[in-house]
């Protein structure tokens, strides 16, 4: 993975933070509202540990890893590109959880 | 005849104080513009680590209440105030150079002075925060000595250059590489923040036929301003290219920093306006 390629899969994951933090919570059920804290908290802590690790090397070991998952991640921001209801927007990224949540270990 | 020769002597004098006195001028004004930029720097790297805390501990509460949750993501802004600790370590050798490049061209050429100098230049090879330049870049600030115009500047500054020249232009570029990424931090955290406001004050109401008083009138004006914090970490980035410039130049012998110098004053003011803004709340 390439730096270009490390940059697009942060931004792919910026945005799919940025679409969970601006979702309108009011109009989600209890179940969906407890989906869309999980999925916030882990694409933020994805989102930080991207940042910090901009300040320190990655094994080969990881970065191959990261690589295998970027497409799946560029796939993510595509699928959440353009405008969404709430509630879809919610089972777009729900249904991504493990990645940003492998993303986020990859990088601890 | 004696008269003649005296005149000339005394032009001499004249022409030789003045180059000298334009040669200290111009180590002293990049100097100084130096100082000003590391400042600046050290007030976008104390911006970058505040507003990653105040988001989020902002964000934390509607975040699963999870030991983990918590841990985790603490952990990670802990981390974070590491990497701005170290970042302000570094900037402050940047800081020392200048002052110390300062001392030379004021006259303190002394051997002490020419040393620590070199010690501070020496300091700043370490790349830090495994901040790393691309060969691409390493390459164009390389050779950088071979700039250094002969017989422009004070002999002991002048040696002083040729030793440091790409020295300081690696620190500066690795400066800036630091800008850039905090600058990403600062952007990505005020930008969610805006849309967030955008839609809550702005869209909602007005798409749900709401009386649109002066709340929902300035959330709007403020929504297609460009934010002042944007603004102001542009002006920063801006400067930072201008600073690179202005160290080759005056490696050249040539002025170019009096317009940094304000808009490094503007942004510092803006950073520090912002802060105690904040802490007023």
């Amino acid at each position: 993975m390439n730096n270009n390629e490390y940059d697009s899969l942060r931004i792919a994951v910026e945005d799919a933070f940025t679409a969970l933090y601006v979702l309108d919570v009011g109009s989600l059920t209890s179940e969906q509202r407890k989906q869309h804290q999980e999925a916030l908290g882990a694409a933020y802590l994805a989102v930080i540990r991207l940042e910090n690790r901009q300040f320190s090397d990655l094994t080969d070991q990881a970065m191959k890893k990261l690589n295998s998952l970027a497409d799946r991640t560029l796939a993510l921001q595509q699928q959440l590109a353009g405008l969404k209801k709430a509630n879809e927007t919610l089972e777009i990224v729900a249904s991504a959880l493990d990645l940003l949540t492998s993303i986020a270990k990859l990088l601890k | 005849m004696k008269n003649s020769r005296f005149a000339i002597a005394a032009l001499c004098i004249l022409v030789v104080t003045g180059c000298t006195t334009v040669s200290v001028d111009r180590a002293i004004g990049v100097s100084a513009t130096g100082k000003a930029y590391v400042e600046t720097l050290k007030k976008v790297n104390d911006l970058s680590l505040d507003t990653s805390i105040e988001f989020t501990a902002n964000l934390l509460p509607t975040l699963p209440r999870t030991e983990d949750s918590l841990e985790a993501t603490t952990e990670e802004i802990r981390k974070r105030s590491l990497l701005i600790g170290n970042a302000h370590e570094y900037l402050d050798g940047l800081a020392s150079y200048f002052s110390e490049l300062e001392a030379l061209a004021k006259g303190d050429q002394s051997e002490a002075t020419a040393k620590v100098l070199g010690q501070v230049a020496e300091s700043l090879k370490a790349e830090p925060l495994e901040l790393k330049l691309s060969e691409e870049k390493k390459k164009a600030i390389t050779g950088l000595a071979g700039f250094v115009a002969k017989q422009v500047h004070a002999a002991a500054v002048e040696k002083a250059l040729v030793r440091d020249a790409d020295t300081v232009a690696q620190a500066l570029a690795i400066s800036e590489k630091l800008l850039d990424e905090q600058i990403r931090w600062v952007r990505l955290r005020e930008e969610v923040e805006r849309k967030k406001k955008y839609i809550d004050n702005v869209k909602k109401p007005f798409i749900a036929g709401s009386q649109l008083g002066p709340d929902w009138k300035k959330a709007w004006s403020a929504e297609v301003r460009t934010p002042p914090v944007i603004a102001l970490l542009s002006e920063a980035k801006k400067a930072s290219g201008e600073m690179q410039k202005a160290w080759i130049d005056i490696l050249r012998g040539q002025y170019s920093y009096t317009e940094i110098q304000s808009a490094l004053k503007n942004v510092k003011a803006g950073i520090e306006a912002i802060a105690a803004l904040r802490d007023a709340k």
